[in-house]
């Protein structure tokens, strides 16, 4: 029964990527259960537009990962920080363009089923907002009954709330239940059956042993902090007067974004064979990949290079994505590579082009469809001593018009020792090629932007495994690449990079690369075009000249 | 007395069975006076390696043959290398093991592969092929035919990367480029990247195309209806296996308790000399134990004769074409135009001519060196 309550809530709470940190480490056996669902993969057409169902596949991976999501995460040191940083008490006047993204971080830390952690992180997360001291969760929730102002605030947020809350329960459900007359969700209302009859004071113990328990109110066991930033920001009584509501402006960006979805487009780019279409595949745990949906019965190296672009539509715990893989098959296959980056920058500069005509369009959509790229994943084959000529000459010209990270490709074929000399001799021809990958250094906004990138920037370029096997390891089941001599795990970061890889790419930064690619490198696009026309530039931005020269392909 | 004690010593005498004795020839012992004479002598090697950068082809080789071959390399870097021309270095070692010395000459590539335009970029591995051939030929038909130093190239080890599908068009290229001038032995490089399954498939793959296209690689002969079962069983295997996929490594790990070669991964250990691990083995004794002096063989009586004739073949069109009036042999008048007897006549006289105009030519060079 309680795993039952466990699988609804789960399904039905809209959440980002990032979830799985927070999935119940302490409930191994629903996780378990749903393991065993085969991913639904139903075939497809080209380019027809598909639902993957993520949310198995993710609790699978949580269930492998221990680590409460508050704690620094060993395994990707910036994802922990930027964790740490919501959980301890961030200022909420610090850059703007975090906003989206600690909306979403924060809604995500909030599914917990294990009780205690969910109580503290209440706590927590209302020190965050309301500067009152974390010792007393419990107190503070009695406390939010009993006075007025409090009251009317959690009125006033309500509304917002349950609509989006829809199906979900909260544990707030008691402090909602106070204006019950305001609260119009039937949710809520199905929650207030369960506890209108106990009288109020008694609630609150209910809550907190029913939090304890799970078995009281099952329906309170939902996220408890996902209602705290708008629910119980009140915090003690003293702090609440000078309380006044705008960060929950996160929760309405939040619903907004979850219903408009997001759009990710990926290129991916290297010679044939080294892994691309397997590398994607694992990074969504769905089959994305040109190969998966075009079968081809024996691989051939095309004459020229082609670019092909898939779509699918993706979802995970509510949020959706229509993730765009670009692939560019012959890359660099052929005798003579000269000028095969040519292709390609021109496929990168027709999706600015194409967004450039919708904007100054006069009757434009209110959405305009975003088909840039936003991230090129560039492979190199491991080698082990250095770059290679072309991927120089690639990587210097693309880097200044997209977001290339670099991967070293099939890296199961390097020792430690000699990955990381190769990883060394890799950032130093980079930097002495004048190569800026993501993330680029020159758009850290902050300090703490540049400290979070310069421990990134130590790593790239990450070397990666892909593998859509699974394999028994240990009694667990896992993605992996099975030889003679032993497995390959490649979610564990003591054997590849590849969670790094991810984490960088979908549950940290990819709002960041998004964002990038929009205000910076569209930017220089768009002003080179319409310097070109001579068109009347509104503003100048003053973009230094060298700036512009730079694009002269 | 004396030769009485020498016809003793040479032959193993029974002096019991005399009637044996009497039937005994003793031509039996020439292989022994072979082989001690070779061993005597020392053999000479030279085997060519072939690929991109960073295939591990220098490993493999310090690994094939225990040294340390490339000790003061320089790698450049991609700045470097972005200007650089295929090369060819040659690198000598001296090896000996139980009393039998190998001259061994691995004639390296480096710059193979790497350019951004690899167009004709196996053309100086061609030239270098053609000028030791021709170099041979220039000694074989000298005056002075003692001390011919052999360099022409036994065996090319070309090194095909695992990452791709199978064949790429400028593995394609290369090998047809020389598949008529030297013995070239396909691998598969850092087999350590590859499961099983993929091995198979990607072997499969290659031997497939290497049909398609028509590429001549090396073939193991055939074994001899009179060997024995266990030989040929090994014969068998060994063609089945190739393209050989092959990992190198000359740093020692511990592994299952004993000291072995190979590379240490996180997962687990590869071992180098492991046959259910790569096919390292099997290389080293097709190529060392069983199979060099058979590469030697073809290459000295398929290859360089298929130079020979084709060298002398422009050699004689050439000169046909611009003396086509005179012959420095007069052509004798026919008293029988008998047809069989004037075909030898035309073919000794041809002979005639050829060998007048290599003895021209070695005068000439004769003069020109002076």
């Amino acid at each position: 029964m309680l795993s039952c309550y466990v699988k609804r809530v789960k399904s039905a709470l809209k959440r980002s990527f990032e979830v799985e940190e927070t999935d119940s480490s302490t409930h191994p056996s629903p996780l378990s259960r749903r393991n065993t669902n085969p991913l639904r993969s139903s075939t497809s057409s080209t380019s027809s537009q598909r639902s993957y169902d993520l949310s198995s596949r993710n609790s699978d991976y949580s269930s492998s990962r221990s680590s409460p999501s508050e704690s620094s995460n060993p395994r990707s040191p910036k994802a922990g920080m930027s964790r740490i940083e919501l959980s301890g008490g961030r200022n909420p006047d610090t850059a703007s363009s975090r906003r989206t993204e600690m909306s979403i971080e924060v809604s995500s830390k909030q599914i917990d089923n294990s009780p205690s952690p969910g109580i503290a992180r209440f706590g927590l997360k209302r020190p965050e907002v309301s500067l009152s001291n974390r010792s007393t969760p419990l107190d503070k929730l009695s406390m939010t009954r009993i006075p007025e102002p409090p009251q009317r605030r959690a009125e006033s947020t309500s509304p917002i709330i349950s609509p989006v809350e829809g199906a979900s329960r909260r544990p707030e459900m008691p402090v909602f239940r106070q204006p019950e007359g305001l609260v119009p969700s039937s949710a809520v209302e199905n929650n207030n059956h369960h506890l209108p009859p106990a009288p109020r004071p008694e609630v609150i113990p209910s809550y907190s042993s029913s939090a304890m328990s799970e078995a009281v109110a099952p329906d309170a066991m939902v996220s408890p902090a996902v209602g705290v930033p708008y629910g119980e920001k009140a915090g003690g009584p003293v702090l609440d007067f000078s309380y006044v509501g705008i960060d929950a402006i996160l929760e309405q960006m939040r619903r907004k974004a979850m219903k408009q979805g997001f759009e990710l487009n990926i290129m991916v780019v290297g010679q044939s064979g080294l892994g691309k279409s397997t590398l994607m595949n694992t990074l969504f745990k769905s089959k994305v990949s040109r190969k998966s949906v075009l079968a081809t019965a024996q691989e051939k190296i095309p004459k020229t290079i082609e670019i092909k672009s898939i779509s699918h539509d993706i979802e995970e715990k509510g949020v959706r994505m229509k993730l765009t893989v670009i692939d560019t098959p012959g890359f660099g296959d052929q005798i003579n590579n000269e000028n095969c980056w040519q292709p390609i920058m021109k496929f990168i500069n027709d999706q600015y082009e194409a967004y450039l005509q919708e904007e100054i369009n006069i009757n434009r959509k209110k959405r305009i469809p975003d088909s840039r790229v936003h991230c090129c994943i560039y492979f190199i084959p491991p080698t082990g001593h250095c770059l290679r000529p072309l991927d120089v000459e690639f990587m210097r010209r693309l880097s200044k018009v997209v977001n290339i990270v670099p991967v070293i490709a099939k890296a199961d074929t390097l020792t430690l020792e000699e990955r990381d000399f190769f990883k060394k001799k890799i950032r130093e021809e980079l930097r002495a090629n004048g190569i800026d990958v993501y993330p680029q250094k020159e758009f850290d906004e902050d300090a703490e932007d540049r400290m979070i990138n310069e421990k990134i920037r130590e790593m790239i370029p990450f070397a990666v495994v892909g593998s859509d096997q699974e394999y028994q390891v240990n009694g667990r089941r896992l993605l992996g690449r099975k030889t003679k001599w032993g497995t390959i795990e490649v979610e564990n970061i003591a054997h590849c990079e590849f969670a790094y890889l991810r984490d960088l790419l979908i549950r940290t930064h990819m709002q960041n690369i998004k964002d990038i690619t929009s205000s910076i490198h569209y930017e220089m696009y768009r002003v080179r075009r319409l310097n070109e026309n001579n068109t009347v530039v509104a503003h100048a931005n003053g973009i230094p000249e060298h700036h512009l020269s730079a694009h002269e392909m | 007395m004396t030769t009485n004690i020498r016809y003793k010593s040479r032959i193993p005498v029974k002096t019991e069975d005399s009637a044996e004795e009497k039937q005994y020839v003793g031509f039996a012992t020439l292989p022994n006076q072979v082989h001690r004479k070779s061993v005597k002598k020392g053999f000479d090697f030279t085997l060519m390696v072939a690929g991109e950068s960073g295939m591990g082809k220098s490993t493999l080789v310090n690994s094939l043959f225990l040294t340390d071959l490339y000790k003061d390399r320089k790698l450049l870097n991609a700045e470097e290398r972005i200007n650089q021309t295929v090369e060819i270095i040659k690198h000598t070692v001296d090896i000996e093991e139980k009393g039998v010395k190998l001259k061994l000459t691995i004639v390296d590539t480096p710059g193979f592969g790497d350019a951004v335009n690899n167009n004709e970029c196996w053309k100086p591995i061609t030239d270098y092929i053609d000028q030791q051939f021709e170099q041979y030929f220039r000694d074989e038909s000298g005056l002075n035919r003692k001390n011919i130093q052999d360099n022409r190239v036994h065996c090319c080890l070309y090194f095909i990367p695992p990452f791709g599908h199978g064949l790429r068009p400028v593995d394609v290229e290369f090998m047809k480029a020389l598949h008529e001038k030297v013995n070239i032995i396909p691998l598969i490089a850092k087999a350590d990247c590859l499961t099983p399954n993929e091995i198979k498939k990607l072997k499969d793959r290659i031997r497939e195309e290497i049909d398609k296209f028509g590429i001549k690689v090396y073939q193991f002969p055939e074994c001899d209806s009179d060997e024995d079962e266990e030989f040929k069983q090994l014969d068998k295997e060994l063609k089945e296996c190739t393209p050989f996929a092959v990992i190198g490594s000359n740093t020692v790990v511990e592994a299952r308790g004993q000291r072995v070669r190979g590379r240490l991964y996180p997962w687990g250990i590869v071992e180098v000399e492991n046959q259910s691990h790569c096919d390292f083995v099997k290389l080293r004794n097709m190529l060392i134990r069983s199979h060099m002096h058979d590469l030697k063989d073809v290459t000295c009586d398929v290859h360089y004769e298929n130079y020979r004739a084709q060298c002398i073949q422009e050699m004689t069109s050439k000169l046909a074409q611009d003396n086509r009036m005179e012959s420095p042999i007069p052509i004798l008048p026919l008293s029988t135009p008998d047809a069989e007897t004037e075909k030898l006549i035309k073919m000794k006289d041809e002979e005639l001519k050829r060998m007048q105009e290599m003895l021209n030519k070695m005068q000439q060079q004769m003069h020109d060196k002076d």
